[in-house]
């Protein structure tokens, strides 16, 4: 019983973990939140959703159908609310950002309804026993897919020349600049990663709760900013961590005290992070203003 | 030598395991000049973010007469006499230069509650009159309606200088006062000091400059890799073998 | 006075109230993106003490401004050490939070939330918004109100001139929030009904919206952009089925063209905020 929770708790931190990568990415290249990447999920999810229950193709389609959706929205955000916001004016991406979820989110209630959608099962004759738990064939799914994104963006990072030029940037965007990387399309490029690694995200939640919700974009941010607290701004391997802490903290909840705790003990959780370590656990001490 | 207005002992500072400043000691007599020098990485500014408190050393004290400040914030370090400038210039741009130097005053002004009372009324009418004088001194008061931002370069360095001299210190701290400005600014600058000095502040100076240091320091430190070299009157220090050595490598 | 003029009336006042408390925090450049926090909790404060304490209005009215204070307090002494980012995400994790709480809370209803608040008037909300201006003309005119500026401008030159920068910025803060908690709770007792959902992210969006499109600079700007979104919907009867979309828009469109809002100095040095993250400021060793 203990293992099987053990195991849907890190499943489900493993969809976090791709949402809370995608934010950290954008504060890497711009220093700024990306308020709408919650809604960006959202939208993948139900247009993959959508291809899943209306048309016969395999679930591999529908899935890089809501990656490239992911990616898509994520670069119409970048030019709306970043690229042409004066980097003057912190907090105006933020809004602008805001308010492109708050149309993503109309949009998709007045073109699709505003009720919950079924996500229809995949792979459901496959059943793994391990003994200690047993792995459905949705569960496989989440499990290979999110752990495929991760280790890919992580070889992606370290290993390749454009992954090299983000870390570039995130580092030192004037710097970076100088030595003759293209800052724009760099910043570009992550976020249109971002956008893909969310997209991926909304569909497998959905997978893993079998529906989604147009109103299921904010959850997803407010998840994914309280995974960056935790973890620290902007430290990807402390986003991992804490995406994978919170997603067993909310699952051995519900699964022993009550469904109704599940939020309020990850909030208490946020709350003694920000009052002991601001910086987050695994974050060196980023954001914190040096008030000596 | 008395007592010391500002004492810094065995002050260590590393930033990320680099060592900026180690076991640094600095006395700084009342009523006096006193030079910091050094080549550049040197840890000048680090000195003077130390006593000013922007940066908390790892180790060693800042006495202020008597008073350990060490622990202290930068803007409780004020109130208590200990004022800065800065190597680059932080001035509120958006905001006026009359403004700029109101807020100077803002640690003798009054709190509470009576701070929301208008600027023109009560105690603050001789605050506010003794601003416009101190743009008068400055050559300002036909800026004082104009944004900061907007002033040229060394009308900025006069005005930063206004608004920490408007905190009434005991310590100013100038942060490479004469970097950026004209040959005739400079010529205006030894003066100034020097008036200050008589009229019984203190100053320290971080300057590359040494034609400055020289005419204005009574007592001179010299930094190199964050030690102490040596420390003297200006005209023995500059003048000796190890100080020559460290800045022209020879 | 026609009932729908008074009614008019009730909703834009209280709609500048908001603005115009977010605007005392904004003044020391500090943006907060779940200000429905404090409005929730100055709603449901004054509620409870009118329906089950049967309190006078305007006495809950000030306990439901000193309850939001402190939550501001609170919330600002833990946010506002850290950067503005932190500010952002802090502030709507803990709106977030206030409302879970609240609609878990089977003694104020739940989800299904309170019933029965009347009393506010006119002369009340009129009362308030003078109340407001009148703190905040003395504000823009006052050595604190210069340093609320100060702080925008400039931190690190705000300490070096003395100024007790995070004491003066939280006081901002919960000041903000309790103006904020009054205007929750003129705001219960003129609907008749709350629920967690009415105090929900849009509503902290449009908070902002009032402020921002107004212009940041003068606190006047705050209530002429308060003015102007809250009386659109009540005319234009089309903007209540799509004001999700056009807000959003409405949003997108004024940070690319007036990120500083409509009124107000424009370009640079206007209404320059501080860095995000000042990690990237290093202290030279020199």
């Amino acid at each position: 019983m203990l293992a099987q929770q053990l195991f849907n708790g890190l499943l489900l931190g493993a969809t976090f973990c791709l949402v809370a990568l995608g934010f950290n990415l954008v504060v890497g290249a711009m220093d700024r939140l990306n308020f709408a990447l919650g809604e960006t999920a959202m939208l993948s999810a139900v247009l993959g959703a959508l291809i899943m229950t209306e048309t016969p193709v395999p679930f591999l389609v529908s899935f890089a159908a809501a990656t490239l959706v992911g990616g898509g929205v994520a670069v119409a955000v970048y030019y709306l609310s970043f690229r042409f916001v004066s980097a003057d004016f912190p907090t105006a991406s933020i809004l602008s950002s805001l308010g492109c979820g708050l149309v993503l989110t109309a949009v998709v209630t007045k073109a699709f309804g505003s009720h919950q959608r079924t996500v229809p099962d995949v792979l459901s004759g496959v059943r793994l026993d391990l003994g200690a738990f047993t792995v459905s064939g949705a569960q496989l799914v989440i499990l290979l897919l999110a752990t495929l994104l991760t280790v890919g963006l992580y070889v992606f990072l370290e290993r390749t020349p454009w992954g090299t030029a983000i870390r570039a940037v995130s580092d030192d965007a004037t710097a970076a600049g100088l030595l003759g990387v293209p800052v724009q399309r760099v910043i570009l490029l992550t976020f249109a990663l971002s956008g893909v690694l969310a997209g991926a995200a909304g569909l497998l939640t959905g997978l893993a709760y079998h529906s989604v919700s147009p109103f299921d974009g904010f959850t997803t941010t407010l998840t994914a900013l309280m995974i960056i607290v935790v973890g620290g701004l902007g430290s990807v391997s402390g986003g991992v961590l804490a995406a994978l802490l919170i997603g067993l903290i909310q699952t051995l909840t519900v699964a022993y005290l009550s469904a109704t705790l599940r939020d309020l003990i990850v909030f208490v959780l946020v709350g003694i992070v920000l009052l002991v370590r601001p910086q987050g656990l695994f974050g060196r001490n980023a954001g914190v203003l040096e008030r000596v | 030598m008395a007592e010391p207005l500002l004492r810094v002992s065995a002050v260590t500072k590393h930033f990320q395991g680099v060592e900026a400043l180690g076991a640094v000691d600095l006395e700084v007599a009342g009523g006096s000049v006193h030079g910091v020098v050094g080549p550049n990485g040197a840890g000048k500014t680090t000195l003077l973010n130390v006593v000013s408190g922007y940066v908390p050393p790892d180790e060693g004290r800042v006495v202020l007469g008597g008073r350990d400040v060490t622990r202290l914030t930068p803007q409780r370090r004020v109130p208590l006499g200990i004022v800065r400038t800065f190597q680059n210039i932080r001035l509120f741009g958006g905001l006026t230069v009359l403004e700029n130097v109101l807020l100077g005053q803002h640690s003798r002004a009054v709190t509470g509650a009576r701070s929301l009372w208008p600027l023109r009324t009560g105690g603050d009418r001789r605050l506010r009159a003794e601003a416009e004088r101190s743009l008068e001194l400055f050559g300002l008061t036909d800026y004082r309606g104009r944004r900061a931002a907007e002033l040229p370069y060394g009308l900025q360095k006069q005005l930063e200088m206004a608004r920490a001299l408007a905190a009434r210190p005991k310590v100013l701290l100038l942060d490479e006062p004469a970097s950026g400005m004209t040959a005739e600014d400079r010529r205006s600058l030894v003066p100034r000091i020097r008036e200050l000095r008589d009229e019984g502040l203190t100053v320290v100076v971080v300057e590359h400059d040494m034609d400055v240091i020289s005419n204005i320091c009574d007592h001179v430190t010299v930094l190199n890799f964050g030690r102490r070299l040596t420390d003297g009157p200006p005209g023995q220090v500059l003048a000796s073998d190890e100080v020559r050595t460290a800045y022209l490598g020879t | 006075m026609s009932s729908f003029n008074e009614a008019v009336i009730l909703t834009v006042g209280i709609n500048v109230l908001l603005a115009l408390g977010y605007w005392i925090a904004v003044s020391t450049g500090k943006y907060s993106f779940g200000h429905t926090a404090f409005m929730a909790i100055g709603a449901y404060t004054a509620s409870i003490l009118t329906v089950n304490f049967s309190w006078p209005l305007p006495v809950a009215m000030v306990a439901a401004g000193v309850t939001a204070a402190v939550a501001g307090g609170l919330i600002g002494w833990m946010a506002l050490r850290l950067s503005l980012l932190y500010l952002a995400i802090i502030t709507f994790v803990f709106s977030q939070l206030v409302n879970l709480l609240i609609s878990q809370w089977d003694y104020v209803g739940g989800a299904s939330g309170m019933l029965g608040m009347t009393g506010t008037t006119v002369p009340l909300v009129v009362g308030c918004v003078l109340l407001a201006v009148g703190y905040l003309v003395l504000l823009s005119r006052s050595r604190l109100g210069l340093a609320h500026k100060a702080i925008r401008e400039d931190e690190r030159a705000a300490m070096a001139s003395g100024l007790r920068i995070t004491r003066i910025a939280v006081g901002a803060f919960a000041t903000s929030a309790a103006v904020t908690g009054v205007a929750g709770a003129l705001s219960a007792h003129q609907l008749m009904v709350i629920t967690p959902e009415l105090f929900g992210p849009h509503q902290a969006l449009l908070i902002i919206l009032y402020c921002v499109l107004g212009g940041v600079e003068y606190f006047w700007g705050a209530a002429i952009g308060a003015i102007a979104l809250s009386l659109l919907p009540i005319y234009f009867d089309w903007l209540n089925e799509w004001y999700e979309i056009v807000y959003g828009l409405l949003f997108v469109a004024l940070m690319i063209v007036r990120p500083q809002g409509l009124i107000g100095r424009g370009g640079a040095g206007g209404v320059r905020l501080p860095r995000l993250i000042p990690r990237r400021e290093r202290e030279s060793v020199g």
